[in-house]
């Protein structure tokens, strides 16, 4: 809302916002287009595009003029690209939302989700020349950091449909960075016979810029879900810092490391599957993977999930009735990103300064949690690394009170798999069991070292 | 009054001659200047320091990473047309990264950080010089820019005031704008599709400082230029050194067209690259009036690409036998009607010829085109049978001219493609474009980029100017230089000094070093503005010597450690040594003063008279005694 002066000017010269107008502000004058009032700046002030482009602010002065001028520039709506049919391979494309997906209003600098596909395409022509889109669909335009499980369900089947479809080479998925990794493994373990490559993709930049790193991203993760034969789940994204060649990381080794970086995204305890490069070359890097079947399969989508879990730090000073107040609000499985090799306080490392409240150990709350049919898996904040159950004495304490470390899985995977595996298991042994089957490549029995901060 | 071209003569007499020909309010001339002033500050958006005093990182030992940039939609739903032509080019840019001056910002991997606080506080003190109107909120734009130079692919400015002025000689001339705005990356070096920047350099805040389209004439730019640059450095936060400051200049007379010069590096050529810009227009005008005495309407239906490699294989020219070794072709165009125009001097050892080569550079990878109207056979070395074989090629008449390009076939499509719409737009008159000034001529960069080119930088809110931001403005404004010369004056300088001293972009270090060390005020301008000087002149690298060196210099005279006449000597191995500790230097090349009493042992350990012992001992130990101080000595005696 304006100031009641700029209210009762603008009434009065029936001015409206994107009007061209000359202001009077004391001895100089100002024409330009009159842009809408955005929270920004204070309510007494007016913000105009000047013809030399610049934006300004203006504040009401006793005095102070607006007049209409002439017709304003007819702002052009964002171009569209329609799909062409092409000989090219084909793949369906999904828009999920994420910055990818964003345009910006030049006017005023406000970021907007609502984009199409249509709208998308016409930033990235190229995509055209490198697949065939044979079916585009915006699922939703969501800022991942607002993702939750429903948009998970609706997307594995969206992407089971898309793969079903025989003409499709694969699916490419656009979807916002912030929670990339926890949407590729939980499509990884929702996607069921999955006999072909699915691609998300996303931006670090905004489209609206000439140094946009979505474009190249999105041609790799076009040659990923076209040419690769790897069936699984994978984020394409930035190998570097450069335009220069994209990852495959897969979709439940690969986690967002960096908050701003175009190379932010890295497969940790694991290689990525592919380098892929803008010309379409494709360097597999990791000779454990799916191969695409020979014959035609029918993809499915399993979306039963357990909603009532949580993930929690562990961390010096934590205190366990963290566990207790989740186990006591009837929550189904936890699981606690402990320190180096799933340690959690006990008291019993040994070793005491006999500063240690025993009150703060978490074998208690762990075992109470564990008797209460609740699942506590234990994986590790170094994110690098195998877990233990048994190299230190309270690791197997831990063990013994029914934590269950699982291996070399990173803490949000572990937690997107622990919510599809208790939906389905019927008993803690057999999510036990689940828990620790290497079901979609999320755990790497063999780390020869070369994965580590690469 | 008639406009004589002269075809060839570039001799000052008849630059002189064309100056009195032409009237440039006749011609309806205008002309603006911009500048742009790098401040001395930390960067504009992030905590990195430019420090142009500090050695040269060897290329070798800098990071790089590669980018691609593309073209964006404006505001108005359309590329840019700078833009879309940049793209043409499908260019591959290399940034080298030196740690020392660049962080993750410039490399486009992290968001801007708040405006520098110094750089707008300086931007708001300089709008109040010039008393310009301060805006209430400040803006951050983006401004599109991809030819590589800036790494994200726009440019980061911000309008801080409207509505200055400046008085000239020749009366007050307005300055619309002051904004400020991120230094570009540096380029390197072009190959053929690759641009290599370095990017210590972007992010450094520039001060832009705009006047209206009302200089009179270049004596008038170039007066503008320098009393702007000179309240600039007044600030005290402007950096110093090469390319610290730009000037682009803005012509056009009325019958032609806008032209943007960019990159003025000496202001003394401002008055003859505007002459020769003038000239340049009138010369296009001139073309076009002929081409139409011609009847000659060129259009697309004349575009004729021909491959001609295969004429060539006999041939002379080594340019082209190095071309077909390396298996590139040779392509020719017609020009129907166009015999002779190439030859037109549109500016001092600048055809039209050579003209259209500036565009096909722009345009592609090719490094220049042959045409007919050059000595091919003298030039290049073609032989008569080639040359008819060429003519009789392009099926041409007697008043034709063919262009030449030699190259990869993707190469010459787009620099015959290139020349051809420069040669259709020969028709239309003088095209707005972008030139890069080089010595007194202009060469073509770009074309003039629309509007559609600003748009608000979303990771930035805007700045509100407060009331008693701009009063601070008001009261930080830097001493005017007449009470600054008063100053000296009073210090005791003498008016050719004083004067000298404010005018010189040292004059804020002049002062510090009077400050800092007790040496006369006196021997400190005259070392700034001449010892330093010839030093220089002789080969030394006086940038070498900091701030806190040539303080402990002056300290080491006034304590009477060295003498007057070992100064310069000292400062000439500082240059070589720059980190040497000064005491030990001195003490081992011999040029500590000598004490009164060694001066005493040594008068009396020679023969002969006063002044035979005098001259013995100047000559003997010149640097390490003052005169006057040896002359009392011996007269006490």
């Amino acid at each position: 809302m304006y100031s009641r002066e700029i209210e009762r000017l603008l009434n009065a010269g029936k001015i409206l916002d994107g009007d061209s107008v000359e202001v009077q502000q004391g001895n100089s004058s100002y024409g330009g287009i009159l842009l809408p009032r955005t929270g920004e700046v204070p309510e007494d002030v007016l913000t105009l595009k000047l013809d030399n482009g610049y934006n300004i602010g203006l504040k009401f002065v006793p005095g102070l003029k607006i007049t209409k001028r002439g017709s304003p520039a007819k702002l052009a709506g964002i171009p569209r690209l329609k799909i062409v049919k092409s000989s090219l391979p084909s793949i369906a494309l999904i828009i999920s939302g994420g910055t990818i997906g964003t345009h910006i209003d030049y006017r005023t600098g406000g970021v907007f989700m609502s984009r199409d596909a249509e709208e998308l395409l016409s930033t990235v022509p190229e995509l055209q020349q490198v697949v065939n889109i044979k079916t585009l669909q915006t699922l939703f335009q969501t800022a991942s950091e607002d993702f939750s499980v429903e948009n998970w369900q609706k997307m594995a089947q969206e992407i089971a449909k898309a793969a079903s479809e025989p003409e499709n080479r694969g699916v490419i998925v656009t979807h916002g960075t912030d929670v990339m990794h926890y949407t590729s493994a939980a499509m990884a373990f929702m996607l069921q016979n999955l006999a072909k490559p699915i691609a998300i993709v996303g931006a670090q930049r905004s489209p609206d810029r000439g140094s946009f790193d979505g474009t190249l991203n999105l041609i790799c993760g076009a040659y990923y879900a076209s040419l690769s034969d790897v069936a699984e789940v994978a984020v394409v994204m930035h190998g570097s810092s450069s335009d220069e060649f994209c990852y495959a990381h897969r979709g439940t080794k690969v986690r967002k490391m960096h908050t701003t970086r175009r190379d932010a995204f890295r497969s940790i305890n694991d290689r990525p599957l592919a380098k892929i490069y803008p010309d379409g070359k494709i360097e597999p890097l990791n000779p454990v993977f799916n191969k695409r079947p020979s014959e035609p399969q029918k993809t499915s989508a399993d979306t039963s999930f357990e909603k009532r879990i949580a993930m929690l730090k562990i961390y010096p000073n934590a205190n366990p009735e963290i566990l207790d107040f989740l186990v006591d609000r009837g929550y189904r499985g936890v699981v606690l990103e402990a320190t180096a090799l799933g340690h959690v306080p006990t008291g019993e490392s040994g070793t005491n300064s006999g500063f240690f409240d025993p009150k703060m150990s978490w074998l208690p709350s762990v075992r109470n949690a564990v008797d209460k049919g609740v699942f506590v898996a234990v994986a590790s904040q170094a994110l690098y690394g195998r877990t233990s159950s048994t190299v230190y004495r309270n690791l197997r304490l831990l063990r013994d009170a029914g934590g269950v470390a699982l291996e070399d899985m990173l803490p949000e995977t572990a937690y997107v798999k622990l919510g599809w595996v208790l939906a389905h298991s019927k008993s803690a042994e057999e999510t036990k069991k689940l828990m620790l089957s290497n079901l979609r490549g999320e755990i790497n029995p063999r780390l020869t070292g070369d994965e580590f901060l690469q | 009054m008639g406009i004589e071209l002269e075809q060839s003569n570039n001799s000052p007499s008849s630059i002189q001659k064309r100056r009195i020909i032409m009237d440039y309010v006749d011609l309806g001339f205008k002309c603006g200047i911009e500048i742009h002033q790098r401040l001395n500050t930390r960067k504009l958006f992030c905590e990195c320091f430019f420090d142009p005093g500090k050695g040269e990182t060897p290329l070798g030992a800098m990071r790089k990473i590669t980018r691609r940039l593309r073209p964006v939609v404006g505001e108005l739903g359309k590329v840019d047309p700078a833009a879309a032509f940049e793209a043409l080019r499908k260019r591959k840019f290399t940034y080298l990264i030196d740690e020392d001056a660049v962080c993750a910002i410039e490399a486009d991997e992290e968001p801007p950080h708040q405006l520098n606080v110094e750089a707008l506080k300086t931007a708001l003190v300089f709008s109040r010089m010039l008393s310009s109107r301060i805006l209430d909120d400040v803006f951050v734009m983006r401004k599109t820019v991809i030819d590589g130079s800036a790494v994200s692919g726009f440019q980061r400015t911000a309008l801080v005031a409207v509505n200055g002025t400046l008085s000239t000689s020749k009366g007050i001339i307005r300055i619309p704008t002051i904004a400020i705005e991120e230094e570009s990356s540096g380029i390197l070096e072009k190959k053929g599709d690759e641009t290599v920047y370095r990017l210590d350099r972007q992010g450094i805040p520039l001060l832009e400082v705009a006047t209206g389209p009302t200089l009179k004439d270049g004596a008038h730019a170039m007066e503008a230029a320098e009393l702007i640059g000179q309240m600039l450095r007044s600030t005290g936060k402007v950096q110093r050194g090469l390319g610290s400051i730009r000037q682009d200049l803005n012509v056009s007379i009325s019958q032609g067209a806008r032209v943007e010069i960019k990159g003025v590096q000496e202001l003394r050529l401002i008055p003859e690259l505007i002459e020769n810009e003038v000239q340049r227009q009138i010369g296009l005008l001139k073309i076009r009036s002929e081409l139409q005495s011609r009847h000659m309407l060129l259009g697309e239906e004349h575009f004729g690409l021909h491959d001609l490699t295969r004429l060539f294989g006999n041939t002379s020219c080594k340019l082209i036998q190095g071309a077909l070794a390396r298996k590139e072709s040779v392509f020719a165009i017609k020009l129907p009607s166009f015999l002779g125009l190439f030859k037109t001097q549109l500016m001092p050892s600048h055809s039209l010829g050579a003209e259209i080569a500036g565009y096909v550079g722009a345009a592609s990878p090719a490094k220049g085109i042959i045409h007919s109207d050059e000595g091919l056979k003298e030039k290049y070395g073609f032989g008569e049978g080639e040359i008819a074989a060429i003519r009789k090629s392009l099926h041409m008449q007697e008043t034709d001219l063919f262009i030449l390009c030699i190259g990869s076939e993707d190469t010459c499509k787009a620099a015959l493609q290139a020349a051809f719409e420069r040669c259709m737009l020969l028709q239309k008159g003088v095209p707005e474009e972008t030139r890069r000034a080089e010595g007194a001529i202009s060469i073509f960069m770009r074309p003039l980029p629309g509007s559609a080119r600003m748009y608000p930088e979303t990771d930035l809110g805007p700045i509100t100017i407060s009331k008693e931001m701009v009063e601070d403005a008001e009261k930080s404004r830097p001493e005017p230089t007449e009470a600054k010369k008063e100053k000296y004056l009073k210090w005791g300088l003498n008016l050719q000094l004083a004067e000298k001293m404010v005018r010189s972009p040292n004059w804020d270090l002049f002062e510090k070093l009077v400050v800092a060390s007790k040496a006369p005020p006196q021997l400190i301008a005259v070392t700034l503005l001449e010892s330093l000087v010839s030093i220089k002149r002789e080969g030394f690298a006086t940038t070498e010597l900091s701030e806190k060196t040539l303080a402990l210099v002056f300290t080491f005279y006034s304590d009477s450690k060295i003498t007057k006449a070992a100064i310069p000597e000292l400062m000439k191995l500082l240059c070589k040594y720059p980190t040497k500790s000064i005491p030990e230097f001195v003490a081992q090349n011999g040029l500590s003063k000598l004490s009164s009493k060694e001066l005493i042992a040594l008068i009396s350990n020679l023969e002969g008279t006063k002044e035979k012992k005098f001259a013995e001992i100047m000559r003997a130990h010149r640097l390490r005694v003052e005169a006057q101080e040896l002359q009392k000595l011996l007269e006490g005696n």
